[in-house]
């Protein structure tokens, strides 16, 4: 797989009074990946997404994206072609009055010529789902759907990875959902490599691979099921499990042998029929 | 005698525009001392819109907010007396502090209140004392503290006043697991310790059934399911259609009963469940 964004013995703090928060990390991405980095509040996570595009600059040691050394300033525009951004509150990040406007955006600062950017807002709308809304105004709508302006702004950019820093923390269920399903989209039908920052423990679930952070490091990196497993780890370092492997983990202390790591409740139902049966 | 008593509350935004939206449509609803109550409900629902009036925030177009038995919109002196005993705590609070250390913030609800300095004193290091930070923080900037720890202060800050019922609205939003925790169990000792009623909004339903007694379902500015947890929780296919998830282990419990699997009343804590299926093993319950 291909490599597309390498972090080599980074550290950054945000001044000199303060401590590292990042410490010697180094961490790769890859082409077509949905991977999602956990972690508690002051793990580092929100500042490592923010190193990949050159919004901060590491204090040591290198981060490439797509090959591109994040602290040459020349290369800044290269780098944001490559990789957009998605923030936690929706409301700090639509910038024009009329939703397709908004999406627009990104397209016309890359000089794309017109007819060009009309298609690309139509099928990034699409794709989000929110093509009917292309001559709302953004303000009227709800949380999950300016999630999702966002998303189809940096989608029309055709950025080849799209970094989200707590996407989902400001939404309801329904909203979390919407946002979920549009980047599993990008994904599957786009081949986008997606990096989710979250703490939602069920986000993680159906991606392909998860990195947890902790002061600063890699504590964990693995598939769902290689990261879920260590329940206690994940435990002593402020995280929970989802709620189906807690269950199964319970009642193996008890003295019932569930087997596997069921990370859903249909995963669990499966399991639960196995042993079953093998009493039957 | 109820705490607060919600009739037939009727309120509309941006009236006599295009977008002219009915919040709350008739709403009536009775909050009861000493009780903690989830108000739970899609983006949209109404359930903020309801929560600022219980302190008078709002001023409803039909209808009365009533606080232990009399009318807050009866007086300025009624309004006022319902604000300090009523503490609203907005979401994402922690864009409201101000002040240039945590001392003066907590200590600005209880210095409003016209109190002696040495009650202020007391009741801002109590109120620390409920959110679980130490003394530490009180001549720090409340600026340089964490997500998690500037909205506990901003909490503090209306524990301070000591009010009779606190509302908070969306408190977990945004933090991370063991924020949340951490936040669940200030709601629940809060409670226990003074006696005093809360009620809460979330759209976490297992942050709901971890602390509620009592959970209101709003849906399209009215009341649509309230009940115990258990009553409203047992409803799975009624919470759906109203645009909530359903706790990962009620979803959990319908696929096992899907499965053939009698497992009796559907559980939504980890804790329920485990006992549900050991009971039902031990019955050599098999498909």
């Amino acid at each position: 797989m291909n490599k597309i964004i390498e972090f080599k013995d980074v550290s950054f703090r945000y001044s000199e009074e303060e401590d590292y928060v990042l410490k010697n990390l180094s961490l790769d991405f890859y082409e077509g990946q949905f991977t999602c980095v956990l972690g508690h509040n002051g793990s580092g996570k929100s500042t490592m997404a923010k190193l990949i595009n050159a919004l901060l600059i590491p204090n040591d040691g290198k981060v490439y994206t797509f090959g591109y050394d994040t602290a040459d300033e020349n290369l800044e525009i290269d780098i944001r072609r490559k990789v957009g951004m998605v923030f936690q509150n929706p409301d700090n990040q639509i910038v024009a009055t009329i939703v397709e406007d908004d999406v627009a955006f990104g397209p016309e600062n890359l000089g794309i010529p017109r007819e060009e950017i009309r298609k690309r807002v139509d099928e990034a709308l699409k794709i989000v789902n929110m093509y009917e809304y292309r001559r709302h105004e953004p303000h009227r709508l709800s949380g999950g759907q300016k999630q999702r302006i966002a998303i189809a702004g940096i989608i029309a950019m055709q950025t080849n990875c799209i970094v989200l820093d707590e996407p989902t923390a400001m939404l309801d269920p329904v909203g979390r959902r919407e946002v979920m399903e549009a980047l599993h989209r990008l994904k599957n039908e786009l081949g986008i490599s997606v990096i989710l920052v979250t703490h939602f423990m069920d986000e993680a679930v159906n991606a392909d691979r998860v990195v947890v952070m902790n002061e600063g490091k890699v504590c964990m990196d693995g598939t769902p099921r290689e990261v879920f497993v260590k329940a206690e780890l994940l435990k002593s370092i402020g995280l929970t499990v989802p709620k189906p492997l807690e269950l199964a983990e319970k009642l193996k202390k008890a003295g019932v042998e569930i087997g596997g790591t069921p990370l859903t409740p249909t995963e669990f139902a499966e399991e639960f029929k196995k042993i079953t049966e093998n009493r039957g | 005698m109820s705490v607060i008593s919600v009739k037939n509350l009727i309120y509309g935004y941006s009236k006599g525009t295009p977008f002219e939206k009915g919040a709350l449509k008739g709403v009536s609803v009775d909050i009861e001392q000493g009780e903690i109550v989830a108000v739970i409900g899609h983006t949209g629902s109404g359930k903020s819109t309801l929560l600022q009036h219980l302190n008078g925030l709002l001023k409803p177009d039909s209808g009365d907010v009533l606080f232990e038995g009399k009318s807050i919109y009866e007086s300025k002196k009624t309004l006022r007396e319902c604000r300090f005993n009523v503490g609203l705590c907005f979401q994402y609070p922690e864009q409201q502090l101000f002040e240039s250390t945590v001392y003066k913030d907590i200590a600005f609800g209880p210095h409003n209140m016209k109190l002696s300095e040495e009650e202020i004193k007391k009741r801002v290091y109590e109120s620390l004392n409920y959110v679980g930070l130490s003394e530490d923080y009180l001549e720090k900037s409340p600026f340089d503290l964490s997500g998690g720890e500037k909205r506990r202060v901003a909490i503090a800050g209306v524990i301070s006043m000591e009010p009779k019922v606190l509302i908070l609205d969306e408190p977990t939003a945004g933090l991370d697991p063991m924020g949340k925790n951490n936040l669940l169990n200030l709601i629940k000792n809060y409670n226990e310790k003074t006696g005093n009623t809360v009620i809460f909004v979330s759209h976490n339903m297992d942050d709901v059934a971890s602390v509620a007694q009592r959970v209101i379902v709003m849906n399209d500015g009215e009341i649509a399911l309230q009940g115990t947890v258990d009553e409203v929780y047992s409803q799975g296919e009624r919470l759906s259609e109203l645009g909530l998830d359903v706790p990962e282990i009620t979803s959990l419990f319908i696929e096992l009963k899907k499965s053939g699997f009698d497992l009796g009343d559907t559980e939504y804590t980890v804790e329920g469940a485990k006992n549900a299926i050991l009971s039902y093993l031990r019955k050599g319950g098999t498909l």
